[in-house]
């Protein structure tokens, strides 16, 4: 079935993004990048440039590319709105026979939802091209504050592209559906928005739940923004400033210089990005220019609070408009129940703190704010597709399924978020010499160590021929069904003995626990890290203790009582070693042993020069887990 | 049992012909929407198959352009540093010792695949070059053409890393 295409159509740049597998991603376009500029020109030859190579050219051409289309569609050429931005644009702008707007490329004059269309015309190409399948439909995002006339050109553009636009979109409602907000009721949520050139603040009442029991209908209850408000106008104020600093100790003014300026701008927006999460940051720009005694360089530390001092004018604007939208909507403050931050903007911890402070709750950031809108457009396009009957819906096992091995390891078999039904195999042997059984203890859980896990249940696996530790194979397989009914099952594959439990409600924990476990696996990971060096060095350690102890008794009279006494040596010092609790002692007292013990091997090939065949015993490395006895 | 084969029931001995025949028309009712059903989870279940087929191979063509990201996410972190290095060159700026760390880091430049673009006296190309200015010539002929290399470009096999910045010359008619 074809899929539909989720497209946030924006001011200053595009993106899209399906639904696969379930999962809603951000399609690259051509060029390998998750943007393309809403940039659309007509090059000298007449051919047309949609993105990324319009954006380069546009310096040679200004008069035949078009740039932030956005802000002239649907409107009328007479509204003072428009009359400011034409002035702002260097192409032919004028009014159309109904009134309209029309822009001038080449020879022609175009309509605007015209060159919407050629801008998404490249999209869909583009989207084609990466699945290997024609896309004909597509879900189109635009502002809340857009009218009928503004989303009816819209959708026209998309008919223009060769798209059946099968639904327009709010911005803000996508970036909730991003949040899972068709799953929820009776919510009502903030949507922050500040991208590169423009900010709106949406409120969202998500209402009761529909017909068949699913998520309500999302409205916007009020709207807000400005149009010529973004990061970009703090990247300006930064570049302002490290001029300011340059022109204080060169005497040079930078900004008159087209590619000193490009250079500052880049700069500006790059220590931005690290005082997103560093304190302090160094402005390095060298050979920024020259004069007269040479070379200049630029060297400025600027720190977290300078940034947020350059920034306060347009943070404080944002929220000034951000209460002015909350006082036009039907809710107070205090019943905004989630908090959303759309745009690349907000990740800046100086904005973030100031949306925390005012709606008194930590925004939601943990989709990327520069996708968050295309990914709701694409999760909008799944909803619609799945109007089709799909019955099947793949479900994963919550938390990891694991088995206690040597030392109290918890051997993970089934990692958590597999999908399932699945089946795990993996091969064990036993600890110790002739080991009649094993004892197989299933676990859930992230923490390292199986007593740290919940423990689901256990079972003998006896009947094993005698043989030498870790020669014995048993086999065990992890089983789960669509229901989330786990199997286990051990089989010794030399006599074929097997064994096996089944486990109910592995996949029965409630959301809590599941969060409570996969936190606790968290904040342990250090400390569980170290426990499990720490068995891990164990386990090596008595495998080569075995390994002394049996080179000794089989060759021990030929290498000779000097060689035997060292290594014997060595023996003490990795049991002293593992009596204690560290690691690094360990490791280093069994490598010692193993230098030690391949002398064992030296000292026979001296004595029977002939007998190059014979192998030296060694420490043989550690089989991945065994079974101790209980 | 051919499932394409009708289901003949046979009469209780106790019950007439009728409800007998009411017996085999809901059971064949109910082979029929088995039989739809069946064919809907093959179908579903062949679709997922296939999609998982084509995901893999996905994954296979992911990995591989993944791979070739990380070197050029790397190679772009270390170009502001060429670019210095190149800038330093032009000054004069510098010396024997350090003359030999640049040719270190061209030919490792080299060996991961990089090459520059952007030459004075090539057409202008916006899939190569990003234009800053331009620049009034008297020839029509150098209309278009790339006037002075600001900044050299780079590009990793066919993959253009970064745009060269060039000035264009303007033809004025």
């Amino acid at each position: 079935m074809a899929k539909i295409l989720g497209i946030d159509l924006g001011t200053t740049n595009s993106a899209m993004a399906i639904v696969e597998g379930g999962e809603p991603r951000v399609l690259e376009n051509a060029e390998g990048a998750r943007t393309t500029p809403s940039i659309v020109a007509m090059g000298k030859n007449g051919e047309r440039i949609v993105g990324t190579l319009a954006k380069r050219q546009s310096v040679t051409n200004p008069l035949n590319t078009i740039y932030q289309i956005k802000r002239f569609i649907g409107h009328r050429f007479d509204e003072p709105e428009v009359q400011k931005d034409v002035k702002a644009v260097p192409f032919t702008v004028q009014k159309a026979e109904n009134g309209g707007i029309e822009v001038k490329m080449g020879d022609k004059f175009y309509r605007p939802e015209e060159v919407s269309a050629m801008i998404l015309g490249k999209l869909k190409a583009d989207a084609e091209a990466k699945l290997g399948e024609k896309i004909t439909e597509a879900v189109i995002t635009v502002p809340a504050y857009f009218n009928d006339d503004q989303r009816s050109a819209t959708k026209a553009a998309g008919q223009i592209a060769g798209l059946e636009v099968k639904r327009i979109i709010n911005e803000p409602t996508a970036a909730a559906l991003a949040y899972g907000a068709n799953k929820k009721k009776d919510e009502k949520i903030a949507v922050f928005d500040f991208g590169g050139g423009t900010f709106d603040i949406s409120i969202l009442e998500v209402g009761a739940a529909d017909a068949q029991g699913e998520g309500g209908i999302i409205e916007v209850k009020s709207t807000d923004g400005d149009a010529h408000l973004g990061g970009k106008d703090i990247d300006q104020k930064i570049i302002g400033w490290l001029a300011e600093e340059f022109k204080k100790e060169s005497g040079i003014d930078v900004l008159t210089d087209a590619l000193a300026r490009q250079r500052l701008d880049e700069a500006a927006e790059k220590a931005k990005i690290e005082l997103s999460s560093a304190m302090e940051t160094e402005v390095n720009i060298p050979f920024l220019t020259s004069d007269a005694s040479g070379p200049r360089h630029l060297l400025i530390k600027m720190s977290r609070a300078k940034l947020e001092e350059l920034a306060s004018e347009f943070v404080q604007r944002a929220m000034d408009i951000t209460k002015r939208a909350m006082e036009a909507s039907p809710f107070k403050v205090g019943d905004i129940n989630e908090v959303i931050l759309v745009g690349g903007q907000t990740r800046m911890p100086a904005i973030q703190q100031a949306v925390e402070k005012f709606f008194g709750k930590k925004p939601n950031m943990s989709v990327n704010p520069d996708e968050v809108v295309a990914i709701g457009a694409a999760i909008q396009a799944g909803i619609l597709q799945g109007d089709v009957k799909d019955i099947l819906l793949v479900d994963v096992i919550p938390l990891s399924l694991a088995i206690e091995t040597m030392g109290g390891v918890a051997t993970k078999l089934i990692e958590r978020n597999t999908a399932i039904p699945t089946s795990r195999s993996q091969t064990f042997s036993t600890a110790a010499d002739n080991q009649p059984s094993v004892e197989i203890h299933i676990t859930q859980g992230e923490r390292a160590m199986s007593a740290d896990n919940k423990s689901l249940g256990r079972f003998m696996l006896d009947g094993i021929p005698p043989a030498p530790r870790g020669l014995p194979q048993v086999e065990v397989t992890f089983d789960v069904d669509a229901s989330g009914i786990l199997t286990v099952k051990a089989k010794e594959k030399t006599t074929g003995k097997e064994q096996s439990i089944r486990i109910e409600g592995s996949t029965g924990l409630s959301k809590e626990d599941i969060d409570r476990m996969k936190a606790d696996a968290e904040a342990n990971a250090e400390a569980d890290k170290k426990r499990q060096e720490l068995v891990e060095a164990r386990n090596i350690a008595d495998q080569a203790v075995y390994a002394a102890e049996k080179a000794i008794k089989e060759h021990g009279e030929k290498a000779g009582a000097e060689v035997v006494k060292a290594v014997q040596d060595k023996v003490e010092d990795v049991k002293n070693a593992q009596k204690g609790e560290d690691a690094a002692r360990i490791k280093s007292a069994t490598e010692a042993l193993s230098a030690e013990l391949s002398k064992i091997g030296e000292a026979m090939a001296k004595s029977q020069p002939s007998q190059g065949d014979q192998k030296p015993p060694e420490a043989s490395g550690p089989t991945d887990a065994e079974f101790k006895e209980k | 049992m051919d499932e394409r084969d009708d289901i003949e029931v046979a009469p209780d001995e106790d019950s007439g012909a009728e409800e007998a025949g009411a017996k085999a028309a809901k059971l064949r009712d109910e082979l029929k929407a088995c039989r739809a059903e069946k064919q809907e989870y093959m179908d579903g279940w062949q679709r997922a198959k296939a999609d998982y087929v084509n995901a893999l191979k996905r994954f296979e063509e992911d990995k591989k352009k993944e791979r070739e990201r990380g070197v050029l996410t790397a190679a772009e972190a270390l170009l502001p540093a060429f670019d210095a290095i190149e800038r330093a060159k032009a000054h004069g700026d510098v010396p024997e010792g350090f003359a030999a760390i640049v040719k270190q880091l061209e030919s490792a430049f080299a060996s991961l695949g990089l090459a520059a673009v952007g030459k004075e006296g090539e057409a202008f190309d916006p899939a190569l070059h990003e234009a800053y200015g331009q620049d009034a010539v008297e020839d029509e002929k150098k209309d278009g053409i790339v006037t002075a290399v600001l900044e050299p470009g780079w590009k990793m096999g066919e993959t253009l890393v970064r745009p060269a910045k060039v000035r264009v010359g303007q033809f004025a008619r």
